[in-house]
């Protein structure tokens, strides 16, 4: 088939089987994304990418899911300002993941930072009250499930924590809100 | 870019009609909904068995939502994590913790409902809790009537959640139906309890998936409805076992306590002979500690 997307800030066109996970398409790309070759059943959480916005892990998506979606890998995301608000709260409290997790890390925390937005804006999940506060997406019980996608375990899930919360203040510092 | 792989069609029916129509004309087509479960197989695109491909989530009929003061009915392509957004008044608070915990909310985004149910030999944790509190769901049978003129019927059915596997945990309509809906009924004062011990994905023949829900009433409960879910191994719920067990007077002691979870072993090992022996002793012991909380008054 012929896949036309957007990666990166790039539009790009390309032939390929429907059904090659994403992942492979970004690696023959990009030198720079992690590859994961020793991943069989979406079990690394290393190959994560923003799709349209939302954090998906790339080996799951097929290429004619991909077809005219607006794909940002680590290195598109890494210029934009919301990652430079994560790095900053990287620097500032001494704490990073390694290597090997860095790209799906950040990103992870990246979208988990857009949903705060959505949040404030409009509440996600309009219901039952106590529902909602068994869902709060500020709780460490979210935290650790959303993180928990990425099995590297080089740092703990209350350092992360630390790292959300300042960097999501950047954020609104930065939005002045 | 294009792998030496026999690359695959991809058929895309924009209504159920014409989803109906292809897949019973060629049942080897491979139903994909958010795609986490297949494309997750190892080897998926490297074994190039690249066999056709039907997406089924831009039918307008797998994707509404819809609620009543008894249920909520949602399509079969409605994701995880849409059934938490438009469930969430209508749903009792264990279920709604219980879906909440399946994976994150990134894979509770792509995986769909119809597809959590349908693996065809992987149960996966919403089976045993939409199983626990009596979801049904409707399915549409695919079957070829005359092999001359390969007429194209289809039956539509309800049926309880359970009613889709055996006791091995096996999808029992794989090519043989699709899933459109599911009907979810509203909380009620019934209680309901679910654990899931192990992860699904990473240690399957240790993971144990446990569900159990009763009425209470005064020295005792009624109607209680125990399900396990082993992934690879079988899917449990038991009648027989559910009469027993609403005959037991509350607060039942340690000896009646011990008894009954005699009996769960008995009937795991009669019905569900390839759960292994980790995943049996989690079942006794999550049900033992659930049976004392209960006479307890914690749960
Ligand atoms: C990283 C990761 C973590 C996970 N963690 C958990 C967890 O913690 N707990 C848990 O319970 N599960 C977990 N899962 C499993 C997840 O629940 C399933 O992958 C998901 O529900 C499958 O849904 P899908 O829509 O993506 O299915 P698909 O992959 O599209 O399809 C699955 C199967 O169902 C068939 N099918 C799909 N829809 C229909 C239909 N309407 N009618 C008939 N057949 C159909 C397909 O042909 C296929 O065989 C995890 C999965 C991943 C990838
Ligand atoms: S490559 Fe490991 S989760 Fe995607």
């Amino acid at each position: 088939m012929k896949l036309n997307c957007t990666i990166d800030g790039t539009q790009q066109s390309m032939v390929v089987n429907a059904n090659k996970p994403l992942n492979r398409i970004l690696e023959e790309l990009s030198d720079s994304f992690v590859r994961n070759h020793g991943c069989l059943d979406a079990g690394c959480g290393n190959c994560i990418v923003l799709i349209n916005g939302a954090a998906r892990l790339s080996c799951l998506i097929p290429a004619f899911r991909a077809n005219g979606a607006a794909i940002l890998t680590y290195a598109g995301f890494r210029k934009t300002r919301f990652c430079h608000d994560i790095e900053r709260a990287y620097a500032e409290t001494g704490i990073k993941p390694c290597s090997q997790c860095y790209a799906s890390k950040t990103i992870l925390i990246g979208g988990l930072l857009n949903r705060y937005d959505q949040t404030r804006a409009s509440s996600m999940i309009k219901g039952d009250a106590e529902n909602k506060a068994n869902y709060s997406i500020y709780s460490r019980d979210y935290l650790e499930r959303e993180m928990g996608i990425n099995i590297c375990k080089c740092t703990d899930i209350d350092d992360i924590a630390k790292v959300v919360e300042l960097a999501y203040t950047y954020r609104r510092q930065r939005s002045g809100r | 870019m294009a792998d030496n792989i026999k690359a695959p069609s991809i058929h895309i029916p924009k209504s159920l009609a014409d989803l109906l129509t292809e897949k019973g004309k060629d049942p080897s087509l491979r139903i994909f909904a958010g795609g986490s479960y297949i494309m997750a197989r190892p080897f998926f695109y490297t074994d190039g068995s690249g066999d056709d491909i039907i997406s089924i989530t831009q039918i307008p009929e797998l994707t509404k939502v819809s609620q009543t003061d008894r249920y909520l009915e949602a399509g079969a392509c409605v994701t995880i994590e849409q059934l938490l957004n438009s469930g969430s008044y209508l749903m009792g608070k264990e279920t709604f913790r219980a879906i909440t915990s399946i994976a994150s909310s990134m894979v509770r985004s792509q995986a769909t409902i119809g597809g959590a149910l349908c693996t065809p030999d992987t149960r996966f944790f919403l089976s045993c809790v939409l199983s626990t509190i009596g979801a049904q769901v409707e399915i549409r049978l695919l079957s070829k009537r005359g092999l001359k003129g390969h007429k194209i019927t289809s039956s539509q059915m309800w049926l309880p959640v359970n009613k889709l596997y055996n006791s091995e945990g096996v999808f029992l309509y794989e090519n043989k139906a699709i899933l459109t809906k599911v009907r979810i009924p509203a909380k009620t004062n019934n209680i309901q309890v679910f654990r899931t011990l192990g992860n699904p994905m990473r240690e399957m023949d240790s993971t144990v998936f446990f569900g159990f829900e009763y009425t209470p009433v005064p020295n005792g409960i009624s109607h209680p409805n125990l399900c396990l879910a082993f992934p690879k191994n079988g899917f449990f719920q038991n009648l027989d076992f559910s009469n027993q067990l609403s005959s037991l007077s509350f607060p039942p002691d340690s000896q009646q306590i011990e008894d009954m979870a005699k009996l769960l072993e008995k009937k795991l090992e009669e019905s569900c002979p390839s759960a292994t022996p980790i995943q049996r002793e989690r079942s006794r012991r999550l049900f033992v500690s659930i049976l004392y909380q209960i006479s307890q008054g914690i749960v």
